[in-house]
Formats: C-alpha cells, structure tokens, sequence
C-alpha cells in the first residue's frame, strides 16, 4: 500500500469536511477569478460601446452648444483635406414610453444612404432603414424583453407630442446592435430632424480619415475650420476617460477578491489543523510503523494538494457563474447592461495559482506539525498534537505588517501624491490589506486577554461553563485566532463598504438639502433635453407652487476636459438653496455671480485644476475662448464626473446662446403637498418627457444610485461571510472532537447536556465577540481611510459618518451567525455518550 | 435487618449494537451494597465490569433490569434527573485519572460544586472545605499546579479529592490504581479506604489487582458479564484466596 492511498482514504472517510473544505477554496478561487472576469467583461463592455457606435469612424464631431448645429457644417468637415469620410447623426435621450413604465434609451438618427459604410448593422429580421423612413431599428434584444417584433409600434414623447414608430427592423448582438449596451434604437435621419424639432440640424458627425493620413493632423484641422464651438474627440480618449472612470470599481473588486481567498486560506488552514487532529492516531501509529517526519508531512500536504486542485477546478466553473451574477450588480454600477463574459486568460490562471497556493501554504504549518506528532501518539491516553511555539515571531511579524499598513493609510492619497497619483488608490488598498493581514495575525495574541475579558461577565448568568468556554479557547489559540480573524475581516469589510455608502451618501443628502432645496423637482430625462423657458410661467400656475427657479444645463469644452455647466438664476435660486460654498465669503460670493463672466466651481473642478477663488478659468463659448473668475468653490455632487461650473442663466445665454431651461425646481406653498403638486405637473403635462420628482423620491433617488454603486461589493462580503461562518462551525466541531473524554468527565461529574452545549455556545459567542469587536476597530479605521482616498480621488467633499446602525447590527448579527453556527456541535458536545466518551482513548 | 442497601440492581442486562453485531455486556446482573460497604469487582478484560459500574452511576442506561439508590429507583429517570444524582450521590474515580488540562488542581476539585450552583460557589464553605480536602489526600502544597505539572499518583489524589468533594454518598471507581506504580497505588488505595471511613461513603471499585482489591470488604468476580462469584474479605490470607478464585474462573 502506498502512503498516497492512505491520504485518499482519510478524505474519503471524512466526505463532508472535505466537501466544506474544497467549497472553502472554490468559494475564493470563484470569487478571484468572478472580480477579474467582471472587471474584463465591464472594460469590454465599453470598449464594444464606443466601437459599435464609432465603426470606422477616426474621431467625433460635436457642438459645444446643445440643440446641434447646422447640416451645412458637414459641407465644411468633408472639405478638409485628409477627410475621407464624413457622417452625419443625431443623438438624444429619451423615454419609452410604455403602458406600466418607461425605459431609458438612446435615439440616434443616422443617414440610412451612408451609415452602413461606417458602421456595421447586424440586420436579425425585418429591414434595415431607408431613406426618410419613418420606422425604427431595435436591438432584438430590447425587443425581446419588452415582447416586440418586427410590425410592432414603439412610442416617445417630445415637447408635449406623442410619436410612435414601427419597428423595421431587429438588430443582432454585434455593432450597432449593442451600443449603449442594447439600450437604442436607429431611425432615419430625417425622422430624428422631425421628431426632435432639429430643422436640418446634426448634434454629430462621424469623420474617417484618408488611408495614410495622420488622425491627430486632420483632427487638428477639423478643429480650427469649425472654431470654438465644436469639439473633436478621438475614441481613444473616451476609452481613456472611462477606464479611468472604472478604476476605483476594479480596485475595490480585486481587493475584496484578496479578502476573500484570505479568509478562504484561514478556512483552509482551520480544516487541515482538523484533519490532522483527528488523523493524530493513525498519523503517530505510521510513524510508530516507520513512518519518517517528512513523508507524515507529505501525506497531509497530499490531501491538501488534492483538495486545492479540486476546489480550484470547481471555483473556476463557479467564478464564471459568480461572474454573471456580479455583473448584474456591476451594470447597475456603471450604468450600462452588460450581457457578455470575457475570460481573461491570466485572470484563469491567478485564479487557479492563488487557490493552489494559498490551499498548500495554508495546510504546510498543520503538515509540518503532523510531521512532529510523536510515535507515542498511536499508543498515548492523550494524543496531543504538538502547537507550535512561534508566538514571539508571529507578533513581531505582524506588528511589522500592521504597521506598514497603517503607516501607508497615512500617506496622501490622490492627486496629493503627485507623480505617483495614478496608483494612489492601488497603494491605498494594499496598505489597507496588510492592515488586515497584520490585524489577522495579531489575533492569537488578543484571544487570552479578550476571552478572558468577555466571558467574565458570563460567568454570573452561566457559571462554570462560561469559565471553561474561557479556557478552551485560550487552549486552542491559534485555532479560535483563525476564526476569530475571519469574523474579523468579514466585519471590517462590511464596515468599511458601509461606512463608504453612509458617508456618501450623508454628504449627498446634505448636498440635497443645501444646495438643491426644492420641493419638487421637474426635468427631462437627461442634461441635454431642454425646455422653453415658456414652462417655467405655466409649471408656476399649477396649483400649489408657490415658487419656482429655472436651471439651464450645458456641457462646456475646458481645453483639458469638459465640465456639466449649471446656469441658474441667483435671485430666485437663493430662495431655494444657499448651495455649500467652501471658499470665498458666502454672501460675497452671491453678490459676484450676478456680475458678468463670474462662475462658482465644485471642489472636484477646483482641486483637479489647482484654482480656486480670485483665479480665472478659460472656457470655449460661442465666441471663442472666455476668460471666467471664480467668486466660490462648492460642494456639488451633480456635474460630469463631478466636473460642474455654476454660472448664471444670463451667461449661459450670452456666452452660449441657451435660453431653454433643462430643470425646474420648485417649492409648494398653502399647505399643499410636494407629492400632490408632482402628480398635478404629471397630469397636466402628460406629453412632455417630463421627470418629476417630490422631495422624498428624489431623495430616495439619489439614496439608491449611491447604494447601487457599492451594491456589487455586498455580494462579496457575504461570500466573505460564508466563509468565516464554515470556519467557526469547523473550530467548535473540533474543539468538541478533541475534548470528548472532558466532555465525558464533566457529564460524570454532573454538568448537565445544556451545561455541556452551552460550553461550545458560550465559545462561539466569545469568539464572534472578538472578531467583531476587533472587526469593528479595524473596519472603521479602514471605513476612514477609504472614504478619505474616495475624497482625494475624486475630490468629492465628504464627510466621514461612522455607520453606528450598521455596525451595531453587524455586530450583533456576527454573534447571531457564530453562535448559530455552533449550535449543530453544541447538540453533538451534549449528546455525547458518556461512558463512550470515557472510554475513548 | 437494620437499614436496607444503599445500592441495588435487579437483572441489569445491557447490550450494545443490534443484529450480527450485538454484545451482551452484562447479562441479568443483580447486585446489592450495604452503606460504607468497600466492594471490589474483578474480572478479565471484557467480561463487563466498566459497563456495570457506568449503569449504577448513572452514565449510562442499562437495556433491561432496574437500580435503585437508597430505595429510589434511578432507571428510567430522565436526563437531566440523573446528572442531578451523580452530582448529588456519586464521586467517580478513573483509571486515566481525568482531569480537566485547563483547570489547576483546586479548580478540578470544586468543578462539581462549581458546576451545581450558577453564582460559583459559597466562597466561606467552600474554602473550609477545600482545605479539608486537601489536608486529607495530602496535597496542600500543589493546589494550585495544572494536571501536568503533577505526577500520576498526585493526579489521582486530586481526581479523588474531586469524587469527594460533594460528599457523595457512594464513589464508583473504575481501575483508579491502573496507571500506578504499586507504592503509589497503594497510597491511593488506603486514602480512598480512609476517606470513606471517614464521610461513611460507600465504594465500589474495579480492579486487576488482588493487592488492591485485598482493602475491599468484599469481591465481586464478573465472567461474560454474569457474576460468577463472591468473596467476602475477612481476617488475613485474602490475596492468595482472590488468586485462587481468579485461577479457578480461568483468567
Ligand atoms: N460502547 C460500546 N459499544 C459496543 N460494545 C461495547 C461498548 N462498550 C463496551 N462494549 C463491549 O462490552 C463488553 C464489556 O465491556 P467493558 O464493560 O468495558 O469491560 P471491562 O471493563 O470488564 O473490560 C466488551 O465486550 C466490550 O467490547
Ligand atoms: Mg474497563
């Protein structure tokens, strides 16, 4: 018989525990590969965005002004020489409208003649458009989901007018089909011009350049032709911008992904510290045979090579299936639907290296221990396995860590740490997980003194059994420190994304208040959907409003990006809100904005640019480049990426030729309810793709997009959780295994089964009792930190909140979970047989 | 006759496992202890006497058959009833000694009293009490060392003082002298004699050793879970008459 048979009996003989073992290892390698298959799939996602919109296209031409700008503009762009190609289109937001609900989707109008030479349409049934066509190109996709086909009718709403398309054609899961993640439809050109109230007017166009031609060179000379007014973009800084834009999210996943193979790994350890607990017998009897030290080590090690192999084969079929499942919370995230998985091949193999690696790493120490279980042992009263005496070495080891940690929290973060900015948040997140890590191995030297310290009091409601819960668990350090450690890091994970939500969402509200203070709040379905100024008289003679303030919106070109540009009416708007103004005196300020060429910008566009009050800012309008001074910086949430400048209305008409107003925001008077006023406005104007909201849904609003941003992390904490809860089940099971004769001696003795159960309960809640509390600590050390890299990051003002609710209700919840985990091996310590148990040597 | 047994089985009969794996380990046993009675039982490895020494404390539950202690019957009581006996009537003594690794010597002793009262204990009474204890099995010194730090007879001295500590009415125990060296089993033995002397326990103890079983009153040889013979201890000569039964019952 060969050693590597008896290694695959021991699992066998132990189904269930190496079932949760390898569930442990394939929960982490799933959730490693899960985070690098969604953050693949989220970049894909948007790259397929912009090149099935972009086709062939070399870059884009657009307007500074909303509203477009006029055909003949194409005349210009198709003259400039190097332009091979150029291709005009329409592009608005707005609603579907169906009988329940309404949908959010793109409307492009393209030029059924030319746009099949740019871009690729996958025609799945019906036609493709033609020229002046009425009917609409759907994804089959989006049709299939609102149960449509081909001779179906699709309808919107434009300034007060209902227009309805039939559906042509369905379109296929590639090119254009899959813009804006299959939420658009295509009509024709001249449709679009009709239906949007354009005349001849584009709002794009899409320029390819001559085979050899330089992209940058003729982009350049578009540029100059068209003047200030228009920008031109090249895909690639599109891409640019939102891989930038994703980074925070792929770091916020690959470091949970860390977390969780971590905790995964304390698991791993746990159950190879079982296994050789109970194989301690027939472990010393093989040595007792001849067996040598290392081929006792080999022998574990192979079950735990056996166990990683497999559970790192059944992660990667789970992490494709957690893959999907993520997304879902992903696309939510990053407000676009993403249907397709990309595997990356690197990501498969980390997954599959960290799940061996970790599973070997973390059985090496219990095989090494094997290794010294004495021959004695098969013939022993008492088998004991030998603990290891690393103590000193452990805590100075992760002192070192948890200090490097710390000290790296302490860094700046941001743009702060200058040259190095770009990685500020990597650099945050690996401070972040050796403080962790550190904390974690911190544990056995916390367990004494803390479960001493918190079964104490327990002691007077439970007596003896409190005081030898105690005991055990200091007895077993090393193994209540791993489960203690992995009730720890669950908790400081949930800490930390819940401490991030609350803050956020804090300051969001409190941006709601002060700087939005509306009643009722009455706008299209996005920024660039505008309405004649007209409405502001008759939104105000709807009963129960008793004041009302117009906001114009534009984007502005600032050169080096672009910023959402806010025109409001300072008179009546301070009615409303006195907005946070951060720098420069308040009423000063006011009194500025009403002069000429005087702007407030947000904290994110003052602490990206480096200006702040007094300093001026260049700003491409319709007459060329402006010069405009800043009289205050503001907390603002609103804007592009939090890019915002704050202009009067009076500007935005003189400098942009805007007087349409994009959002109304009004306050009810008479005793008059905000949502009564809502549903009079919805009423009254049934037609006219307004969105309006009553003070409490807009909250509710805003409330839900900051949770559906961090919403994705959830998932991983709760498989974090998962874990952590295997680990307690599997370190009281064992506490039970090793103690069965004590167990047996104290029932003789006269402790009763509850005595006896209430010993294994009473460890499990001393155990989730340190783990949560240092979990605590840690995770609001960590919650500040990540909320202070957030502000740095984006420059977002907020406001660190401790989320008290939510730790006290994590707190409890992780005594709830321990002590329910324990309670199967609590009835297995009462149910013990004792004269078995006695006899049991 | 005076006062009746303290402790009495009427055809205990227990068996383990069913079908082709059933062991009767004792069959029909009936048994009677007279107060401060020091029984001996002896037997070969198997014949059952751990298990009957388990039913007439309580650890277990017998199949057939009933046991009364001081006239009330214990089988078919519940769970929780019976851990109220062996915390109240019974001191048990093991071979393996069994105390806890955690605890110092002081902390096993009081476990039982512990363990009966939720506010701890009655510190005044149980200190006097203590002190007696240890005074009596000799190990004042060491009340406060953990079971490691003590050898196998002063682990055995404690587990005793442990059986006696709530002044239990009978002590069961179970080869106490296996692990010893014969000095030190022979201490252990005339403490055990002394003590119940002393509080008027009654003891019943399993043994392999004639030596040992020469301080009980009398000996109870068990064969195949059947008791085959008794033997009351009286005047000198007793070892050779134990060997001679041993010899006989074929051991
Ligand atoms: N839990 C058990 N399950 C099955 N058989 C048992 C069990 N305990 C004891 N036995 C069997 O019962 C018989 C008597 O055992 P025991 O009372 O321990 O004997 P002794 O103490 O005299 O050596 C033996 O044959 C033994 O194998
Ligand atoms: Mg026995």
């Amino acid at each position: 018989m060969r050693l590597s048979s008896l290694a695959w009996r021991n699992l066998a003989t132990r189904k269930s525990r190496t079932l949760m073992t390898i569930a442990g290892v394939s929960l982490g390698v799933a959730v490693i590969l899960a985070t690098s298959i969604a953050n693949a799939s989220t970049v894909n996602a948007f790259k397929i965005m912009i090149d099935s919109i972009t086709g062939k296209a070399d870059f884009l031409v657009n307007s500074v002004a909303p509203g477009g700008f006029a055909a003949h503009k194409l005349g210009a762009v198709r003259q400039t020489p190097g332009v091979a190609q150029a291709v005009p289109g329409i592009s608005k937001r707005t609603n579907l409208l169906f009988e329940e609900d309404e949908l959010s989707v793109e409307f492009a109008g393209v030029d059924p003649r030319i746009d099949r030479s740019l871009r690729h349409y996958a025609v799945s049934g019906g036609r493709f458009l033609r020229p002046d066509d009425a009917g609409a190109l759907v994804p089959q996709r989006l049709a299939d989901e609102q149960k449509l086909g081909v001779g179906d009718s699709i309808t919107i709403a434009e300034s007060g007018t209902r227009h309805r398309f039939k559906i042509v054609g369905l379109l296929g899961e590639e090119g254009a089909g899959r813009f804006m993640g299959g939420r658009v439809v295509f009509i024709s050109l001249a449709r679009a011009q009709q239906v949007f109230d354009l005349d001849d007017r584009l709002t794009f166009i899409d320029v390819r350049v001559k085979d050899g031609a330089d992209v940058d060179v003729v982009a350049g000379r578009v540029s100059e032709r068209l003047g200030a007014d228009f920008t031109v973009e090249l895909p690639e800084r599109r891409t640019e911008a939102i891989s930038q834009m994703l980074r925070g999210l792929q770091v916020g996943l690959s470091f949970f992904g860390a977390i969780a193979i971590f905790v995964g790994g304390f698991l791993v350890y746990n159950t190879f510290s079982m296994v050789v607990l109970e194989q301690t017998r027939e472990l010393g009897i093989v040595r007792s045979l001849g067996g040598s030290r290392l081929q006792i080590s080999v022998l574990v090690m192979l079950q735990a090579l056996f166990i990683g192999v497999i559970g790192s084969a059944v992660g990667l079929v789970a992490g494709v299936g957690l893959a999907r499942f993520l997304l879902g919370f992903v696309s939510d995230t990053v407000n676009l639907q993403i249907h397709e998985l990309s595997v990356p091949p690197e990501g498969l193999a980390i997954a599959i290296l960290i799940g061996l690696a970790v599973t070997l790493i973390a059985a090496s120490q219990p095989a090494f221990m094997a290794g010294r279980i004495s021959p004695l042992a098969a013939i022993r009263i008492r088998a004991k396995v030998p603990s290891p005496g690393l103590g000193l070495i452990r805590l100075a080891f992760a002192a070192a860590v948890l200090g490097l940690g710390v000290y790296i929290t302490f860094l700046p973060g941001g743009r702060e740490l200058g040259r190095f900015a770009a990685w500020a948040v990597p650099i945050h997140a690996t401070g972040d997980f050796l403080l962790l890590l550190g904390a974690a191995f911190m544990t056995p030297s916390l367990v004494g003194p803390l479960s001493r310290a918190i079964s104490w009091p327990l002691r007077f409601v439970f007596g003896q059994p409190a005081r030898l819960a105690a005991t055990n668990l200091d007895r077993n350090r090393g193994r209540t420190a791993a489960t203690a450690a992995s009730v720890m890091i669950t908790l400081a994970m949930l800490l930390s994304v819940s401490g991030m939500t609350s803050s956020f969402r804090h300051s969001v509200e409190r941006w709601v208040d002060e700087s939005l203070g509306a009643d009722v709040y009455v706008s299209g379905p996005s920024t660039d959907t505008s309405y004649d100024a007209v409405y502001a008289k008759k939104l105000r003679k709807i009963k129960g409003v008793s004041d009302l303030t117009s906001v114009g919106y534009t984007v502005v070109n600032l050169g080096d990006g672009s910023a959402l540009w806010r025109g409001i009416e300072p008179g009546s708007y301070q009615r409303f809100a006195s907005l946070q103004i951060v720098e420069g005196d308040k009423e000063e300020a006011w009194k500025e904005l009403r002069r000429d060429r005087r702007i407030f910008i947000s904290t994110v566009t003052a602490n990206s640019r480096d200006i702040g009050v007094g300093d001026t800012m260049a700003v491409a309008t319709k007459e060329g480049k402006q010069e405009f001074t800043v009289a205050g910086v503001v907390i603002d949430f609103g804007g592009d990426m939090g890019e915002l400048i704050v202009g009067s209305r009076a500007d935005l008409k003189e400098y942009f030729g805007i007087t349409d107003v994009s959002a109304f925001r009004l306050k009810v008077g008479g005793g008059a309810l905000p949502a009564d006023v809502a549903a009079r406005i919805e009423r009254r104007f049934p037609d006219m793709n307004f969105q309006v909201y009553d003070v409490q849904e807009f909250k509710g609003m805003v409330d839900e997009q900051v949770n559906q941003s961090f919403a994705v992390f959830s998932v991983l904490i709760l498989l974090a959780a998962i874990v952590a809860l295997i680990s307690v089940f599997n370190t009281l099971m064992m506490n039970i295994l090793e103690r069965r004769r004590e167990i047996g001696v104290l029932r003789a003795v006269g402790a009763t089964r509850g005595q006896v159960g209430a010993i294994s309960l009473i460890e499990a809640f001393v155990t989730g009792a340190i783990g949560g509390l240092f979990g605590l600590i840690v995770g609001g050390y960590l919650a500040t930190d990540i909320v202070k890299n957030m502000k740095s990051l984006t420059g977002y003002e907020i406001d660190f909140i401790f989320p008290v609710e939510t730790a006290a209700a994590a707190l409890a919840m992780a005594l709830v979970f321990t002590v329910a985990a324990a309670v199967f091996p609590a009835r297995r310590a009462a149910s013990t047989d004792i004269s078995v148990a006695l006899q049991y040597e | 006759m005076g006062v009746g047994p303290i402790l009495r089985a009427e055809d205990l009969t227990k068996t383990y496992g069913t079908g082709p794996v059933r062991v009767t380990a004792l069959c029909e046993t009936t048994l009677a202890v007279a107060p401060r009675e020091f029984v001996a039982i002896m037997g070969p490895s198997g014949s059952g006497k751990s298990t009957l020494l388990h039913l007439l404390g309580g650890l277990d539950t017998a199949t057939t058959g009933r046991i009364f202690i001081r006239d009330i019957e214990i089988t078919g009581l519940s769970d929780k009833e019976l851990t109220l006996v062996r915390r109240r009537d019974v001191g048990f003594i093991f071979q393996s000694f069994n105390l806890l690794p955690t605890l110092s010597a002081e902390e096993n002793v009081m476990i039982p009293i512990a363990i009966g009262s939720r506010s701890g204990a009655h510190k005044e009474k149980d200190a006097k009490r203590l002190d007696h204890l240890f005074a009596l099995v000799n190990m004042e010194e060491r009340r406060h060392h953990r079971p490691d730090q003590l050898s196998g007879g002063e682990q055995q001295r404690v587990a005793i003082a442990r059986a006696l500590v709530t002044e239990p009415a009978i002590i069961l125990a179970d080869e106490p002298t296996g692990n010893l060296d014969r000095r030190h089993g022979r201490d252990v033995l005339s403490l055990l004699q002394r003590s119940a002397a002393d509080m008027g326990q009654t003891i019943l103890m399993v043994t392999h050793d004639p030596a040992a079983a020469v301080f009980a009153d009398r000996v109870i040889f068990l064969s195949d879970g059947a008791i085959v013979r008794e033997l009351p201890l009286e005047g000198d000569g007793n070892v050779e008459a134990i060997i001679a039964s041993l010899a006989e019952l074929g051991d």
